[in-house]
């Protein structure tokens, strides 16, 4: 009985945190991408795997400054562009 | 034998029309790097008679150079801006042209470009081309830059392509051809970026697009 209680109490938990964390449904370079509410550009890139060196970001039609990728946060209905440039000229 | 300055106007104005021909002269444009893409988009805005040319580059003609730049072996040593400006003056005298025999970094765009109205990003490096094209979108409200990305090797000609990303900025090439995977850059496939952005670059002069 007790054991039950326990696995309730858990359960109850899980669906309360994951009821917590909204997600938010962005668009990068065309593709639909779901992610967390609220997570930062910076974080975003680190995770993407984009060398924060050769890049261009475009958040809504907008250049993000480079010093402002980590306190830029991505919301639902974002559109970001990010250019990832290559060698050569 | 010279021309006077009549008589060059006389020339492209019957190839352009005077319309575009006074738009094209009242241009002002700079060419941020003078390697492959930049000495030949410059040549070809030259050619068109683009009036004020900025030309921007710390470097020297290097003989490996020839294989796609827009030098000749008598330029082998040369400071590039000298090279280029000899050069574009051979094909019209009467063109403003400026050089600037510097390298270019985030804390000399704002005095560097305060007069240029397009910028044509011709760099080498990847990170100097994200430098540039992020530099003068973020401190210059009103600037427009054509920049370059993937153009090495000699892949399909037609995978190169100009596209808008955003408002005040314009990319031209295929995107992936990166130069450093053993994979060298080539005149022909070098010109073809070069002219999308040289022609990129008279449309916007011309209509505005």
């Amino acid at each position: 009985m007790k054991g039950c209680t326990t696995a309730g109490v858990f359960l109850c938990g899980l669906l309360f945190w994951s009821m917590g964390k909204e997600d938010a449904m962005i668009r990068v370079n065309g593709e639909a991408r779901m992610l967390e509410e609220g997570v930062n550009l910076l974080d975003f890139l680190g995770q993407e795997g984009y060398q924060a060196a050769r890049i261009a970001v475009e958040k809504n039609g907008e250049i993000v400054p480079k010093s402002s990728y980590g306190e830029t946060m991505l919301h639902d209905g974002d559109v970001l562009e990010i250019v990832s440039f290559v060698g050569g000229g | 034998m010279a021309f006077s300055k009549e008589e060059i106007q006389e020339a492209l104005c019957r190839r352009h029309t005077p319309e575009i021909q006074e738009r094209l002269n009242k241009g002002r444009v700079a060419i941020s790097g003078l390697g492959g893409l930049g000495s030949n988009a410059a040549s070809a805005l030259a050619r068109i008679g683009v009036g004020h040319l900025h030309l921007i580059d710390f470097d020297r003609v290097d003989l490996t150079n020839l294989n796609r730049q827009h030098y000749f072996m008598r330029h082998v040593g040369m400071y590039k801006t000298d090279a280029l400006r000899e050069q574009l003056l051979d094909i019209n005298p009467y063109l403003d042209i400026q050089t600037d025999c510097v390298r270019v970094c985030e804390e000399n765009i704002k005095e560097l470009f305060a007069k240029d109205d397009i910028i044509c990003e011709a760099f080498d490096v990847p990170e100097n081309k994200a430098m540039l094209v992020n530099g003068v979108l973020e401190q210059f409200p009103d600037k427009i830059v054509v920049s370059a990305s993937g153009m090495a090797g000699y892949g399909d000609s037609n995978m190169i392509r100009t596209r808008k990303v955003a408002d005040r900025f314009y990319l031209c090439g295929d995107e992936t051809s990166d130069s450093g995977a053993g994979m060298g850059l080539m005149a022909p496939r070098v010109s073809i970026c070069a002219g999308h952005e040289a022609n990129l670059i008279a449309r916007l002069l011309i209509d505005g697009i």
